[in-house]
């Protein structure tokens, strides 16, 4: 599952650096960063926001903490971080129990929800600032925080202020401001929510690129299943300060335990396929139900993948469109609140979910319909399944889309 | 229509002029005579010159007014930013009831008549064995001081990210560090201008200093005392060169506070 989430063009500029600078990390790399949450809760009034939850987080992993907003996912981070006291239960950071310690004392970085960097320091100062505040000596923090601006790919942007960075600076300056310290632990609160979704994209391999190649934990916290989906060696599904589910993103995917689970995790429809084709960065995937595009440059012709789509991506058409041959009949309505999801049968009986804002003009039902998209939405992840016998028979994934 | 709103904004501009005309030409009339080449204010003038600033430099009891004058503004400003800074830092960390009671209290010295405040430290004064003198006039501006510091200071805090602290305590950084490295450079502009704000209500502040100094003279006082026998052009200089001062300071005071 590893080696897809480097794009080529990321991994070439960043195999030499992201070499060099673990290598000066080994005496770290010992299986630092290994996290015990032990019966931990938190209330703040009449309001338990975090319920008795346990959790054992492996040294080197990097896991993600999904669930809607107000489920009590910053609770955690900020309680493992030391910036909110606890209620009950114990934190240890590598069998050491962390609950006494102050915010500064402790051995874990942050990257912020909306970046929280000094605005009166410039990047050098900002990244370095960690070190500074250690009293590391200057010629060894120059050092530090040129390796840490390469591995964001900000070198050449020591000297700007904060306000002349964009979005996406703002956040690699962030990130190189927590890993210039080394910290066995690296939270994340929701750190690509402030970008667009083609740079949100981009971020999602080039943080789970540093993360492999620096070793350590990462607890990424975000609200999005499709970014704790591509990213995650396990995902916590949290809700309402309970745990829901904790597994590897497939196990979550292809077996929810409850109905929370599979109801926030399905929003999307996944097709298993085989690459036919691939023309520049476009792919044409063939299917079960038919063909279609999508965009990647990960993987080469006859490669099994899966494929997914969220609802409010999916298009359709009275005639077919080019490079999709996806048919299939308007089967039902259910209509929730502003929107209004479409149930699109194909012609191998597997169904599509497709959101529509409600008022707009819709098929009737019965109608058949051609289905395409966009090829940029598309998620697209390598088939666990590898060979074609074990594809056949994940084949029936769609099914529970329907529930 | 569109005339009637030209006659209004023409209205307008007419009257905001004649209102700063009114504010405004006085201390234009003072700065003039303070060149004037008479001895006595009165149109035409008979030429310019710069006798009254010698005369002024060479008036000794002026020049010690304004040296004690300095020493106050100075000192106490000092302590109202050493004292006001810290205060709002506490007050924006520390929830605590009546919070915002406090920091409109912490305003009542600079609302409340000064002479009710000048009576009020003199009983406090006099009850804590402070005898009236250079300190319990520096204690007094202080006070009232950390009025104009605190607030501002507090309102910037207010405005800053507050996540940029526990950025700081994160990356290891102790109270004090934080304190220093990040909140202060934060403020700054905000404690610069409203020292500097500070600096010139101490420099002709008048009450309070009137019932604490006990023998010595500030420079308001002073030159209050030389017009007690009609103004004389020497107090025309001095005042041009306080206004001049004066404006300086809270022009500098008004583009720092503008800053963020
Ligand atoms: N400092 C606080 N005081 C009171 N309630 C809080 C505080 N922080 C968070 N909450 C409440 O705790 C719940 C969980 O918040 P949070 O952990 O931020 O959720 P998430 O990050 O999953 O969106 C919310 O209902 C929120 O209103
Ligand atoms: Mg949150």
């Amino acid at each position: 599952m590893k080696n897809i989430f480097f794009t080529p063009k990321i991994c070439a500029t960043h195999k030499l650096l992201c070499a060099k600078y673990s290598a000066g990390m080994e005496n770290i790399m010992e299986k630092r960063g290994a996290i015990e949450i032990e019966n931990l809760d938190k209330a703040f009034g009449e309001n338990h926001v975090v319920n008795h939850i346990s959790l054992s987080i492996n040294a080197g992993e990097f896991i993600s903490f999904l669930g809607p907003s107000g489920c009590g996912k910053t609770t955690i981070l900020r309680m493992i971080a030391g910036f909110e006291t606890i209620d009950g239960g114990d934190i240890k950071i590598d069998g050491e129990s962390v609950i006494h310690l102050p915010p500064h004392k402790r051995q874990v970085n942050t990257v912020f929800q909306h970046y929280a960097l000094f605005p009166h320091l410039n990047v050098y100062d900002n990244v370095a600032y960690g070190l500074k505040a250690k009293n590391v000596s200057k010629a060894k923090i120059k050092e530090e925080v040129t390796k840490a601006l390469e591995l964001v790919q900000l070198d050449g942007f020591e000297k700007r202020m904060i306000s002349q960075m964009s979005g996406g600076q703002k956040q690699r300056v962030s990130i190189a401001r927590a890993i210039v310290n080394k910290p066995p632990v690296l939270l994340l609160d929701e750190p690509l929510t402030a970008l667009d979704m083609k740079l949100r994209k981009e971020m999602r391999y080039e943080l789970r690129n540093i993360q492999q190649k620096l070793g350590i934990t990462f607890i990424y916290v975000t609200h999005d299943q499709e970014e704790a989906m591509v990213m995650s060696d396990r995902i916590v599904v949290l809700n309402g300060g309970n745990i829901e589910q904790v597994g590897k993103p497939k196990e979550i995917y292809q077996s929810p335990r409850s109905a929370f689970v599979s109801d926030f995790i399905g929003e999307t429809n996944s097709f298993d396929g085989m690459i036919y084709q691939v023309q520049g960065d476009l792919a044409t995937l063939q299917c079960e139900s038919g063909q279609f595009m999508a965009k990647t440059t990960l993987f080469k012709e006859k490669e099994f993948v899966n494929i997914s789509i969220r609802p409010h991506q999916v298009k359709w058409k009275e005639e077919m469109q080019e490079g999709f041959h996806l048919k299939g009949v308007v089967k039902d309505y259910i209509f929730t609140g502003s929107f209004v999801n479409a149930v699109v049968e194909l012609v191998n009986g597997r169904e599509v979910r497709i959101a529509r804002l409600a008022g707009e003009g819709l098929p009737k039902v019965g109608q058949t319909v051609f289905l395409y998209w966009n090829p940029e939405d598309t998620v697209v992840m390598k088939n666990p399944a590898g060979d074609f016998g074990n594809m056949m028979e994940n084949m029936d994934l769609g099914e529970w889309v329907k529930k | 229509m569109v005339k009637k709103k030209h006659m209004s904004n023409i209205l307008i501009a007419l009257l905001a002029i004649l209102v700063l005309v009114f504010l405004y030409l006085p201390i234009v009339i003072v700065i003039v005579y303070a060149f004037n080449a008479d001895t006595v204010n009165c149109f035409p003038m008979n030429g310019f010159s710069l006798k009254w600033f010698q005369v002024m430099a060479e008036n000794k009891d002026l020049i010690l007014a304004l040296e004690h004058s300095l020493i106050i503004a100075v000192v106490s400003t000092l302590i109202a930013c050493i004292l006001g800074v810290p205060g709002a830092y506490a007050m924006y960390c520390y929830n605590f009831p009546g919070k915002e009671l406090l920091n409109r209290i912490v305003m009542l010295p600079l609302i409340l008549p000064g002479i009710l405040t000048g009576i009020a430290m003199l009983t406090f004064f006099k009850a804590l064995g402070v005898t009236q003198g250079m300190t319990a006039v520096i204690l007094g501006h202080s006070t009232f001081l950390i009025a104009t510091v605190l607030p501002q200071v507090y309102a910037r805090l207010r405005r800053m990210d507050h996540n940029i602290i526990e950025a700081a305590q994160d990356l290891g950084a102790t109270g004090f560090q934080t304190f220093v490295h990040i909140i202060l450079p934060n403020v700054k502009t905000a404690i610069i201008s409203s020292a500097l704000l500070s600096f010139t209500l101490s420099m002709d502040e008048i009450p309070v200093t009137y019932f604490l100094n006990g023998v010595f003279s500030t420079l308001p006082i002073q030159i209050w005392g030389m017009t007690r026998n009609g103004i004389t052009p020497e107090v025309n200089a001095i005042s041009s060169i306080i206004f001049a001062v004066s404006l300086v300071a809270i022009l500098i005071s008004n583009m720092l506070n503008k800053e963020d």
